[in-house]
């Protein structure tokens, strides 16, 4: 089976349900997670997200393909669960407002759509 | 009245001291849930001062236009880039029959706008130039039936409005004050980086008020932003708070030291955001804009927001909608990112700023909510709140004619 992930990066592939395009959906995930599935996967981020950055970063954002996309959008979860375990320590925070209420307009953005961080899930 | 706040400067109250027209008493509720206070609001307010619609960037090119929903005042406006190069603002209104010219909240047309009803154009600058069937429309003059203008002025890329007949000052006048400040930062080289809009349970104020103090930091934010802010004791001190007229900025200390987690680390390895934007006090130069503090925090009267930082700047629009009822628009602006893990440093450095806002949303609404049980007759605010006060009492001059 061909990996969902660049080559040198197969370790990560039972984490590709963390790839998600959209900042809404990466934060849907980071809610839903379960605290010791936010400490794994943000323990092999902090490992892995440097070496992968530093791949993606040999290739203009736009010309990324699919397999390199989803690489990112692993990484750009990391942004999300990063605050589950540096600040809250807890997946689900209770006295935030969810991302339903705090919607994302990125699309409207014609140079913030550029790139796969484009779209909100409303 | 202008002057920098010296975070050194001894003693209590030195906010109070140096702005004692702006009073230390309570505030009364009435403010926040009143109907017959908030329609005065509309009428003193928003149908008179200069409001801040949207920025350059979002109609950058001739025949790119935005929509802005305007409840307060009961309709929506379109602002056109016009082929002639001008920003222009029109009630988003067809002559024929009152339906909405432009449709999206954003788009781009090739010059003109044809309504989705009965197909009548209008060009870029609102002039109406197709009436369909126009034989059987004896008494229509296309010269006397464009787009209703509104008063549109813009300063430094911020796109204002005014729905005045006639506007009492020019955008010039309302933003003299400040111009001369914010006009410093270099607003050259952003892109629109992100936006997002919350539809709020809340008075219009009290939404703005989380954001025109700090003091709040340590304790709300206490999980999030208190770490990349200074706390003495537990007491978060303003670096500066200057009230410029109607309008006023608050200045944000850096803390002493700052220990950026291990993802910020990551982050800053591969572009700029949060480390940089918040762990000192940036030095632009003479010439360059003065920073308070680490980030400082522009509030233009009534209802908008320039939050500046070192490499990035966002805006919040604040829309009353009812007494109960507003919308916050935020937008972020960064340097255009071209590699991923540039785009990586600036997601970062956005859900580090989001997650507090998230937080100040959840306030926003327990507060308003409790406030309609008229169980207290006034709020309070302290020193270091001089900025919220500020607001109220401009307001507060607008609903009774001083301002």
């Amino acid at each position: 089976m061909q990996s969902s992930l660049p080559d040198g990066f197969a370790d990560l592939e039972r984490w590709i349900d963390w790839a998600l395009p959209t900042e809404y959906q990466r934060n849907r995930k980071r809610w839903s997670a379960s605290m010791a599935e936010s400490q794994a996967f943000y323990d092999v981020m902090q490992a892995r997200c440097g070496d992968a950055l530093s791949y993606l970063d040999q290739t203009p954002l736009t010309e990324l393909d699919e397999r390199q996309q989803a690489l990112l959008n692993m990484c750009l979860s990391l942004t999300e669960v990063a605050v589950t375990v540096e600040m809250y320590g807890e997946p689900s925070p209770k006295y935030v407002f969810p991302i339903d209420r705090f919607v994302p307009l990125h699309d409207a953005w014609p140079l913030g759509a550029s790139g796969p961080v484009t779209g909100s899930a409303r | 009245m202008s002057g920098a706040a010296s975070p050194t400067e001894d003693g209590a109250r030195r906010f109070m001291r140096r702005y004692p027209e702006e009073g230390d008493g309570p505030i009364p509720v009435e403010r926040y849930t009143s109907q017959a206070y908030f329609d005065r609001e509309k009428d003193a307010v928003f149908r008179r001062k200069w409001l801040n619609v949207g920025h350059m960037l979002q109609v950058a090119k001739p025949g790119d236009y935005i929509v802005v929903d305007l409840k307060i005042a009961e309709t929506a406006i379109l602002v056109i880039h016009g082929k002639d190069g001008a920003i222009r603002a029109f009630h988003n209104m067809c002559s024929h029959r009152g339906a909405p010219v432009a449709w999206d909240a954003q788009g781009s047309c090739r010059g003109f706008l044809s309504c989705r009803f009965h197909g009548w154009v209008y060009d870029t600058s609102g002039k109406l130039v197709h009436v369909s069937d126009a034989e059987n429309f004896p008494s229509v003059d296309p010269a006397a039936n464009g787009l209703s203008a509104v008063h549109c002025a813009v300063w430094q890329g911020f796109i204002f409005i005014n729905l005045a007949k006639e506007p009492e000052e020019s955008l010039e006048d309302h933003l003299a004050p400040v111009a001369d400040h914010i006009g410093r930062y270099d607003f050259e080289g952003f892109t629109p980086a992100f936006s997002y809009r919350i539809d709020e349970n809340v008075n219009w104020k009290t939404l703005q008020e989380a954001q025109l103090e700090g003091w709040h930091l340590p304790y709300l934010h206490e999980k999030t932003l208190a770490r990349a802010v200074k706390v003495e004791g537990r007491q978060y001190r303003h670096s500066a708070i200057e009230l410029h007229g109607l309008h006023g900025v608050l200045g944000s200390p850096p803390p002493d030291s700052f220990t950026p987690p291990p993802t910020a680390m990551l982050a800053s390895r591969f572009g700029t955001g949060t480390v940089q934007a918040f762990g000192s006090k940036a030095d632009k130069g003479d010439e360059g804009y003065q920073f308070r503090g680490s980030f400082d925090f522009w509030h233009i009267f009534p209802n908008f927001f320039v939050g500046l930082l070192d490499g990035l700047f966002f805006t919040f629009n604040i829309w009353p909608v009812a007494v109960d009822r507003s919308i916050w628009e935020i937008r972020g602006y960064y340097p255009p990112v071209k590699t991923a893990g540039e785009l990586f440093a600036r997601e970062y450095s956005k859900v580090g700023l989001r997650d507090p806002m998230m937080e100040d949303c959840f306030t926003h609404e327990l507060i308003a909510a409790q406030l309609k049980s008229g169980a207290k007759p006034v709020i309070h605010f302290q020193d270091e709140e001089m900025l919220v006060r500020h607001l109220g009492n401009g307001v507060d001059r607008c609903v009774r004619g001083l301002a």
